[in-house]
């Protein structure tokens, strides 16, 4: 067993010298607590038809709803598309990288170019409450 | 360490708190992402993703003392979503054809690098082998409870299992003249 123990502590020397924890994986990792929504109120995931209706190419379908919002989430390739009730100006679409605000248009708005991974959309509620959306993968 | 103490601190935004735990498990993480045969990038997705959830989930963590748990088991998910985003199989062939850096043998023997080749005979062991190990060999070392979070095993079998794949990397060792000699 502790023969078992030494060569694994010597196969953990290699991992540690040929596959380590990379700098920037350390440096998001503690930027990551600086992404937390404290005074916001969280809109949460209520419906995700990515498993239902997704073909491979299919967009991802998700709704959102807190108290005062609901936002529907159409997301395909780098585009995600948003209708928005009971939110009032811009909305802003946030990856863990990248903030983009856009105009609502009757309810509609849509942001291009987002690189895949996590995505939330953040809305001002009509009266002046800042919602955020759960955190969504694509 | 006290971690529900240092959950609770970084639930109060102590980037200090948070800190302390992004040290003490991104080894574990990244080496459960690793274990899925992710790249580099794909892999660096993974944990930051995990990172996030668990930001996202601070004040809601139901047994902060299993934290470790509940980041190995949340890595894993990420883990297989990107794996099914990308269209690959969660269970890929033996033959490792992906990027993983690891200098060949022959530069380890010129220059007598025992861990080198080691690690090279590490990467051509079979899958469940390879997985398991990688998953053992994060620093600090993970708990057993941890490790079966991470591969969704049973936490009795990881012991016998260990044991079958480490025979069978010292069986490969034994055909590696550099490493046979000094092990």
């Amino acid at each position: 067993m502790s023969e078992d123990d030494d060569f694994l502590a010597e196969l953990r020397a290699a991992a540690d010298r040929f596959d380590p924890v990379p700098a920037g994986v350390l440096r998001d990792a503690s930027a990551a607590l600086a992404l937390r929504a404290l005074d916001e109120e969280l809109a949460v995931l209520v419906e995700n038809e990515a498993a239902l209706v997704r073909g491979d190419d299919g967009p991802l379908l998700l709704a959102f709803e807190s108290e005062r919002v609901t936002l529907n989430l159409e997301i395909s390739g780098d585009t995600v598309r948003g209708l928005v009730t009971g939110a009032v100006g811009e909305v802003v679409v946030e990856t863990p990288r990248s903030r983009r605000s856009t105009p609502v248009v009757d309810g509609w708005f849509t942001v291009t170019d987002v690189p895949s991974g996590l995505v939330r959309v953040r809305v001002t509620a009509t009266d002046g409450t800042v919602v955020v959306t759960q955190w969504a993968r694509f | 360490m006290d971690i529900p103490a240092a959950l609770a601190a970084a639930a109060r935004g102590d980037q200090t708190a948070w800190d302390a735990l992004v040290r003490q498990f991104s080894g574990l993480l990244w080496s459960v992402a690793r274990a899925h045969r992710l790249s580099d990038a794909d892999a660096a997705d993974a944990v930051q993703c995990t990172w996030i959830k668990l930001v996202e989930h601070l004040d809601r963590i139901a047994e902060p003392e299993r934290l470790a748990g509940w980041l190995a088991t949340t890595a894993r998910h990420e883990c297989l979503q990107l794996i099914r985003r990308s269209g690959r199989l969660p269970e890929p062939a033996e033959i490792d054809d992906s990027a993983d850096p690891a200098p060949p043998v022959d530069h380890a023997l010129l220059v007598g690098e025992r861990d080198a080749a080691l690690w090279r005979v590490f990467e051509g062991l079979p899958d469940r082998c390879r997985r398991l190990l990688r998953v053992l060999m994060a620093s600090p070392p993970p708990a057993y409870a941890e490790v079966a979070a991470a591969l969704d095993m049973p936490v009795g079998s990881i012991g016998p299992i260990r044991q079958r794949c480490l025979n069978r990397l010292r069986a490969l060792v034994s055909g590696e003249p550099v490493l046979e000699e000094r092990s």
